[in-house]
């Protein structure tokens, strides 16, 4: 008796205690296991997931450049769009922290990369016991960007820009580069070391990977460049392309030039013809056995590489679209990968 | 002389009297610029947001009289007299929290449910919900003096099994059903039987039966209804059961026994009542309201990467919400348990006690490890150690969980440690034992503050975006996450990424109003932190 009419404070007898906590638990435990069955169909991204009919279904997931994020992310929400059952998974990790963390782990189905992939890179995909399947989607051009107010740098040479920002000559002072520049103290912005954009300037302008000297600002967010190099008159920094045309007031491009021939605005069309020197390439790389694996993620590249040479990668998101040659390649590289006949090679 | 000395010297007194007191008000002063200085910053800060995310400068003169005529002026002048009243305003505050927050609960179900699959939830209610209820209910009836709590747990984990075991040959069975049958099952019948259990607390058996028939009857009619008219009742089924019940049963008890506060129970109606019509005044004279980005389209829709005024957070939201939520299903018994055994059952002394206070000290110094850390932990255990795939619902969550845990440990043991050990000790004297005293004195005491301190360990998890971003939880999905196996994304994510978007659109206008909506979840948790703390302060204290 004493038992079961405890007198509580709250009013509750033990059965309703009992009724109140059991309901609460289920509750719980409801959420829990309705979601590790149909989950557990979907990770497979076999055709019984949940939506279970014969069209693509499954998870796609990609990793990797912030650069090519934005084609990535106009794509997948166009082929979502037109596909339900497909669900998309977009990270910004940079180039190399995409493939490092994700991609060779064989989380992510597809890296984007503002450069090629390297052969360590390539290596240590093998070991993991995958092939990584090269698609060249689009180009983009790097915009080296000083201050409004800078009235004395218009157009630079690829040898003076390498002269500023090597580790080897690291002037302290624009004067130091060039006597008609004034004595002021250089303020750097650029790439964080985990960007494809930061290995391709380094490669592309000082001529070593990775070599760059260290008192400069690295980040991975183009805002946070430009609002540095906005912020201070003696500031230099570069940014691709898209970030420069749709902020164009915040700061100003520079004109390149290489090896004595005349500077070059930076453009999409000096990046399509090759005359502007820091005209870059833009990759995805598909992990080869889950592309032979998912019917979907073949599907999700074809529908990728086919809108590739569409005129809003140029006019929307600012990158120069696929040609009709890389379509070509980028098919038969499918092709190659679905089939897992495809072998990677510089 | 020696009135001149003393002259001087009450002179010299008085001076040093008057630079003490100038010492003490500007030491005043300091302290309250002190104060100010931390909130005049943060409203700036949220000045901008909210100037950016709602755009206010787009709309014109007329909409911004016709939302005072229609809107703030009804609302101040009904305050005004709330404020004269005190009984009108309990009964006004009362009614507005039960409306708030049964459309909240009900929006909230509905979008968790709906992002499962009301069926799979429907399944595993029935089979770990339900029928583990009916047979531990017939178990108690054929045997009361049977352990129920054992055989309460077994059955729900056999049902869970069942279920999990026939999912291929079970979910097609329930999925014949109409899908307003599920929700029924989800919503409608929790809800009726919570009914039942208050009611027949605090008004007659008799009454309480009459009122769940009223509940399952009004749903069923609303079924009709919309099936005659044509529409989807699911949504319906939610709205009505989880929504307009509550606040009927609210409503109808200021109105039948509080005479003098009955007009307070009018605040949310009028408001409402004020709301249709200023949409319907705008909607016809054509008026410019604020040209903003926190628009229906960011709420509802899913993400556009390259226009702004078509990119939405939907998913985003969901992912937060069902992230969070199971964070704390996970988080709470663990967190609660460890509290229990350290306020109650550790021993104070021998190498026992001296192993409990290693444990409490560690628990405290865990509340402020970094977030970063413990994103590298989830990443190591989830990823690394447990082989989960990276950025799926359970990582995330079980990744904030570890974070939120010591929060959840040390303010519950705030709460058990501020039940008076009278109580303790009178049960105890009156031959319960430990478990009774905890279970019938102690618990009930504690449990608005460990409610308290959870949900607030909820809010600050909800803002998290380091340990999400080591663990690799995807920044953009375009569908909300479909079980706790799936990837989902959160919105401070989404915020974090839409920040580097090259349109000054996303920038300037998406972020803000993302973050405003996402500082409206935040809040809407702190009120449910404080409006249990103080509903439960006040049942103890009667």
């Amino acid at each position: 008796m004493a038992h079961d009419r405890a007198g509580l404070p709250l009013g509750v007898s033990r059965r309703e205690f009992l009724v109140a906590s059991g309901t609460a638990g289920i509750l719980t435990l409801a959420g829990c296991t309705a979601d590790s069955n149909s989950g557990g169909d979907t990770e497979n991204g076999d055709e019984t997931g949940s939506g279970g009919s014969g069209e693509a279904s499954g998870e796609i997931r990609i990793s990797g450049s912030s650069t090519v994020y934005p084609i990535a992310q106009e794509i997948s929400r166009q082929f979502q769009a037109e596909n339900d059952a497909v669900g998309f998974n977009l990270t910004r990790d940079g180039s190399s922290g995409g493939f490092e963390n994700v991609f060779i782990p064989g989380d992510s189905d597809i890296n984007n990369a503002s450069r090629p992939i390297a052969p360590e890179e390539v290596e240590q995909c093998r070991e993991a016991g995958f092939e990584p399947v090269e698609f060249f989607i689009a180009q983009d051009a790097l915009t080296v960007v000083v201050n409004n107010d800078n009235d004395w740098a218009e157009s630079l040479s690829i040898e003076t820009l390498k002269k500023i920002w090597s580790p080897d000559s690291a002037p302290e002072t624009w004067a130091d580069v060039n006597d008609d520049w004034p004595d002021e103290p250089f303020d750097l912005y650029g790439a964080a070391t985990t960007s494809g954009t930061f290995d391709y300037f380094t490669e592309a302008v000082i001529g070593e990977e990775g070599k760059i000297r260290d008192d400069f600002e690295g980040t991975e967010e183009d805002d946070l460049i430009a609002q540095g190099v906005a912020g201070n008159k003696h500031a230099m920094g570069y940014l691709p392309f898209a970030y420069y045309t749709n902020n164009p007031d915040s700061v100003t491009a520079l004109s390149l030039s290489d090896g004595g021939g005349d500077p070059v605005e930076p453009s999409l069309d000096g990046a399509q013809s090759g005359n502007y020197p820091l005209a870059r390439p833009l990759f995805f790389y598909a992990n080869a056995s889950k592309l032979q694996e998912k019917s979907h993620l073949q599907a999700f590249i074809k529908y990728y590489i086919n809108q590739s040479d569409e005129s809003f990668v140029a006019e929307e998101i600012g990158y120069v679209p696929s040609t009709k040659a890389m379509v070509e390649e980028n098919l038969s590289n499918l092709e190659a990968g679905s089939n897992g006949e495809y072998e990677w090679s510089a | 002389m020696a009135v001149d000395g003393d002259t001087d010297r009450t002179l010299s007194v008085d001076s040093r009297g008057r630079l003490w007191g100038l010492h003490a008000t500007l030491f005043e002063a300091g302290l309250f610029g002190a104060t100010l200085f931390g909130i005049v910053s943060l409203c700036i800060l949220f000045g901008y947001i909210a100037f950016d995310a709602f755009q206010p400068l787009t709309a014109s003169i007329r909409w911004y009289l016709l939302i005072a005529g229609t809107l703030i002026l009804p609302t101040a002048a009904g305050t005004l007299y709330a404020r004269r009243q005190p009984a009108v305003r309990a009964a006004n505050a009362k009614a507005f929290g039960v409306v708030g927050g049964a459309l909240v609960a009900a929006l909230c179900t509905y979008i968790v449910v709906d992002a499962l699959s009301p069926y799979d939830v429907a399944l595993v209610l029935l089979f770990g919900g339900y029928l583990p209820a009916v047979f531990t209910l017939l178990v108690r009836r054929t045997n009361r003096t049977t352990q129920l709590g054992p055989t309460a747990i077994l059955s729900v984990g056999g049902g869970l099994a069942i279920a999990h075991g026939g999912y291929d040959l079970l979910r097609p069975i329930v999925g014949t059903a109409a899908q307003w049958i599920a929700y029924f099952a989800i919503v409608t019948l929790p809800v009726a039987f919570g009914l039942w259990i208050v009611g027949r607390r605090r008004w007659t058996r008799q009454t309480a039966r009459r009122a769940v028939l009223a509940v399952i009857v009004s749903v069923l009619l609303l079924v009709v209804l919309a099936l005659g008219l044509g529409i989807d009742p699911s949504f319906w089924v939610v709205l009505l059961s989880v929504g307009a019940i509550p606040v009927a049963v609210v409503i109808g008890e200021i109105v039948v026994l509080d005479p003098a506060g009955r007009l307070g129970a009018a605040g949310p109606f009028v408001l409402i009542g004020c709301l249709s019509v200023f949409l319907a005044v705008e909607r016809q004279l054509g008026l410019e309201g604020p040209d903003g980005y926190l628009t229906t389209t960011l709420l509802l829709e899913s993400w556009h990467g390259l226009d702004a005024s078509s990119a939405g957070v939907y998913p985003q939201i969901v992912g937060s919400i069902v992230i969070v939520g199971v964070m704390g299903v996970l988080a709470f018994p663990v967190g609660i348990g460890a509290a229990l055994y350290l306020e109650e059952y550790a021993q104070r002394s021998g190498w026992r006690g001296r192993v409990a206070t290693l444990l409490e000290v560690n628990i405290s110094n865990l509340a402020g490890v970094p977030s970063v850390v413990y994103g590298l932990l989830g990443l190591a255990l989830f990823r690394n150690a447990l082989g989960f795939p990276t950025g799926i619902v359970l990582s995330a969550a079980g990744t904030l969980g570890l974070l939120i845990l010591p929060i959840v440990v040390v303010s519950a043991q705030e709460a058990l440690r501020s039940v008076p050990d009278s109580l303790r000790e009178a049960a105890v004297g009156m031959g319960a034992s430990r478990w009774q005293t905890l279970r019938t004195v102690v618990l009930p005491e504690a449990l608005p503050g460990m409610l308290t301190g959870t949900i607030l360990a909820l809010a600050r998890a909800i803002g998290e975006t380091a340990p999400l971003v080591i663990i690799a939880v995807a920044t953009t999905k375009y569908s909300p996450p479909d079980g706790i196996l799936s990837s989902a994304t959160v919105l401070p994510l989404q915020i974090f990424a839409a920040r580097s978007n090259v349109d000054p659109a996303f920038r300037h206008g998406i972020v803000p109003a993302a973050a405003v909506v996402l500082l409206v979840l935040l809040l809407l948790m702190n009120t449910t932190a404080i409006v249990v703390r103080n509903r439960f302060d006040r049942r103890s204290q009667q």
